[in-house]
């Protein structure tokens, strides 16, 4: 086991454990406390809503880790959807139709990557790109004949018991690319070039490379979050990632992965996660006002970083070190 | 003598109309430690670039053997700032930088192999730690660690020793003398001499980006090879003391304490002379520099200013009372590297010179200009940015700050000349004695025992966050402050 898990990966992973242990009490208290959130139903319905935000949460978690941030996913998300519902038009059908929209997850992906690379800031290019692709995303809803495909459907909305297909898609993707990032080879350089490019760019690392990988994955895991959404509402709707930009993000950093880039672990995503599903079931379920989560959340958020703010321990950030005015070569002459 | 490992015919490098480099031809033979001496600016750093094959030359050839056994690098060079990941461990630091080949690492294989290549260089550090949390000099030897993981051809160390105490430098030349035994070249960059006569064979003197002088170490002393470098006598490189050192202090701290790094330090600090605080690296002068800045403040004990006892709340409130602070890492706390001299310079005199916020670019380039041409400092204009500069004059940027603060009554030079050349020295020393004759209070933090008897009047030591002894620079000597430095007998 030690073998296959660099000390890095488990350090940041014993650092999040007090994230389990509140996400885990949470879930105790509800249990006993709600009779309500023990059903199958309810179980079956969190699950359910947790799968489309983890997925895409693990993809902005590899676009911060890298050093960026991706402010496309909703819209990445909304087109997935889009997509789906145009497999009338399309000569495979449906399963056609589930390829393209994960491709159209990784072109976007891909061309954000490259503007970053073209020198273009992360936070504008994918927030310029969000437009883009949501203005797209419309105008093919608008389409005549589009119909989200039933039948495809139906096998996206499996469950296993009171678990949904999509859910046990979600983990096996975050235990995945939280191995991946921290075990290959191009995992380390998107964590080495997300903590201070400049030096992997001097040492000659792929960084372009994990550029575009680490955007091509936030874009790819946004994709399969909006089809994660497709399995729960049965409808194609441009629009209906908007909100999971602010919630991917608010997700990210409550796990402690690093806002500057190359500290913390993908696998305290799903912690994070479930604390704030978690407590939107208990609002849903207590009937109490739906507005509270929203609160909630910008309330949880704020602690947390305060939290690791003074915590702080460890790791500086190079803060001066990462302007790339000084990748011009060495004359000091 | 076998073939040569290195041959350098003619090399020459320009940027725009200034030669940096200009017909260099040398050759290292396998097994040669060449020292490469010249001041900052003297261009040893594109040379050191031409060798690297980071910088393509002009005219002329740049020829390096291919490394034995096929396996090595040509070039390793171990930079002055460091290229490790803080965030990741000492093992996956050296896996990120080996083959490339593979796409998934295993972790047990990387940790033996960098489990090796440690204990090879005889370092007590773990493989598992985060580099982050190593101290510098413990960072600085995982990063020759990284250079001599497996033998190059050439291997460059530019300054490694500046952030090493004395049995580090010691573990380093044991590993620079093991591969050069095994028939590695090396070009040692360094300012400190008794260490290039320590390890070296081999000279090469550069300045203005020429090659002054190529051949054997062994015909020179100390004086001569300053010379050498400089290119005039600088038998002076220290200016004369003050006549009397006062009394009456400027600032004062009373049983100052920091947890349990500092304990009872009683400083008196007057006026019109320099203090130094002397001691060995890492034994609390700098928490007390940083103190007297206001950038710590101490748990015990109190700070006078003029008799008047005051808190500083920061470095602001600290500047407010005249208090000048220079740190030791000019690059990443003393200066905004991507903004101009300018903009640097006048940071500290910026509410005298921009009137009521507002900015005039002639009232400022004026000031700027005669404080560059008081310096000296070598730029091709007030806005060229500081980054391009070299070391030694960014630090005479990073102290004319201070010059053109009307207000300053103390100044806190932390490891003022760390990496900074032999001739920007002189006249860096020849600012700070000007300054303390014009009745600032200066204090100086160093751990060039040189520097500290040359240039100060009073000398304070510390030895484990305590002050041992105070001397009278005038007749102070190095083996009467070393032993205070090495604990003494506590008395002062």
């Amino acid at each position: 086991m030690s073998d296959l898990i660099s000390t890095t990966s488990r350090r940041a992973v014993t650092r999040a454990g007090f994230l389990w242990v509140i996400a885990l009490a949470l879930i105790v208290i509800a249990v006993i406390a709600l009779p309500a959130f023990r059903t199958p139903v309810s179980i079956n319905s969190l699950l359910a809503s947790l799968a489309p935000i983890l997925l895409i949460s693990v993809g902005q978690a590899v676009a911060v880790l890298y050093g960026g941030i991706d402010l496309s996913v909703g819209a990445v998300a909304g087109l997935a959807t889009v997509v789906l519902s145009l497999h009338t038009a399309l000569p495979g059908g449906p399963v056609v139709a589930l390829l393209l929209a994960l491709g159209a997850g990784v072109v976007v992906g891909l061309l954000n990557g490259a503007g970053v690379l073209a020198g273009i800031n992360p936070l504008l290019m994918t927030f310029a790109m969000a437009g883009v692709i949501q203005g797209a995303a419309l105008l093919l809803q608008a389409a005549p004949g589009a119909e989200t495909p039933f039948d495809l459907i139906r096998v996206l909305s499996l469950s296993i018991g009171p678990v949904p297909l999509f859910a046990i898609i979600a983990l096996v993707a975050l235990v995945a690319a939280w191995w991946w990032v921290g075990q290959s080879r191009m995992g380390r350089v998107i964590q080495a070039s997300g903590y201070d490019r400049r030096i992997a760019v001097r040492l000659g690392f792929p960084v372009a490379r994990a550029t575009l990988v680490a955007f091509g994955l936030a874009g790819v895991l946004s994709a399969l979050g909006g089809l994660a959404i497709v399995a729960r509402t049965f409808t194609a709707d441009a629009l209906v990632g908007s909100s999971s930009i602010i919630d991917s993000i608010a997700t990210v950093l409550v796990a402690g992965i690093a806002i500057t880039g190359g500290v913390g672990s993908i696998l305290s995503v799903l912690p994070a996660a479930l604390v704030i599903a978690v407590v939107g079931q208990i609002i849903t379920l207590t009937g109490t006002d739906p507005y509270y989560q929203t609160i909630f959340k910008g309330v949880l958020l704020i602690l947390a970083m305060g939290i690791y703010q003074l915590a702080g321990r460890g790791i500086r950030m190079p803060w001066r070190l990462r302007r790339p005015a000084l990748a011009r070569g060495g004359a000091s002459a | 003598m076998d073939a040569a490992a290195v041959i350098c015919e003619n090399v020459t490098k320009s940027f725009g109309a200034t030669r940096a480099v200009s017909g260099i031809s040398f050759s290292i033979h396998p097994g040669e430690i060449l020292a490469l001496v010249g001041e900052n600016g003297a261009g040893k750093s594109t040379l050191m670039n031409l060798l690297v094959g980071a910088l393509e030359p002009d005219e002329g050839s740049v020829e390096i053997a291919a490394p034995s056994g096929g396996r090595g690098r040509q070039v390793a060079m171990v930079h002055q700032e460091l290229s490790l990941f803080d965030n990741l461990t000492v093992a996956e630091n050296l896996e990120l930088d080996r083959s490339r080949g593979g796409a998934l690492i295993s972790e047990r294989a990387s940790r033996a192999s960098a489990r090796e290549v440690i204990d090879r260089l005889g370092v007590d550090v773990s493989v598992d730690a985060t580099v982050g949390e190593l101290s510098v000099g413990l960072r600085q030897l995982v990063e020759v660690a990284k250079a001599v993981a497996v033998a190059p051809t050439l291997l460059i160390l530019d300054e490694p020793t500046s952030s090493l105490e004395g049995p580090q430098v010691a573990l380093l030349f044991a590993a620079v003398r093991r591969l050069a035994a095994a028939g590695t070249a090396v070009i040692f960059v360094s300012h400190r001499m008794e260490e290039l006569f320590e390890l070296c064979d081999r000279l090469l003197v550069m300045r203005d980006g020429q090659q002054i002088e190529f051949g054997a170490l062994a015909g020179h002393d100390r004086q001569s090879l300053v010379d050498s470098m400089v290119g005039r006598e600088t038998s002076t490189l220290y200016p004369g003391r003050a006549s009397s050192v006062s009394t009456d202090p400027e600032i004062a701290l009373t049983g100052v304490g920091l947890d349990d790094r500092l304990n009872d330090i009683d400083l008196a600090i007057p006026a019109g002379a320099v203090t130094a605080i002397a001691g060995l690296d890492g034994h609390g002068q700098g928490e007390i520099a940083e103190i007297l800045a206001g950038a710590r403040r101490p748990t015990r004990g109190s700070i006078s200013v003029r008799g008047e006892t005051v808190r500083f709340s920061g470095p602001r409130s600290a500047v407010r009372r005249g208090v000048g602070y220079i740190p030791p890492n000019r690059r990443l706390d003393g200066l905004l590297l991507d903004k101009s001299v300018a903009a640097n310079a006048t940071l500290a005199a910026s509410p005298r010179l921009h009137r009521g916020g507002l900015f005039f670019p002639r009232r400022e380039g004026r000031v700027v200009r005669d404080l560059v041409a008081r310096l000296a400092v070598k730029a091709s204009s007030i806005h060229q940015p500081v980054i391009e500069l070299s070391g030694g004059n960014q630090q005479k940027v990073l102290i004319g700050r201070w010059l053109i603060f009307r207000g300053l009554r103390v100044l806190v030079l932390n490891d003022p000349t760390r990496g900074v050349d032999v001739g920007s020295r002189a006249q860096i020393y020849a600012v700070i004695r000007e300054l303390a004759e014009s009745g600032v209070a200066v204090v100086l933090v160093s751990t060039d025992m040189q520097e500290i008897l040359g240039l100060s009047d009073q000398i304070y030591v510390v030895y484990a966050g305590r002050i041992t002894g105070r001397l009278e620079s005038a007749k102070a000597t190095e083996s009467a402050v070393m032993h205070y430095a090495m604990g003494g007998d506590a008395h002062v």
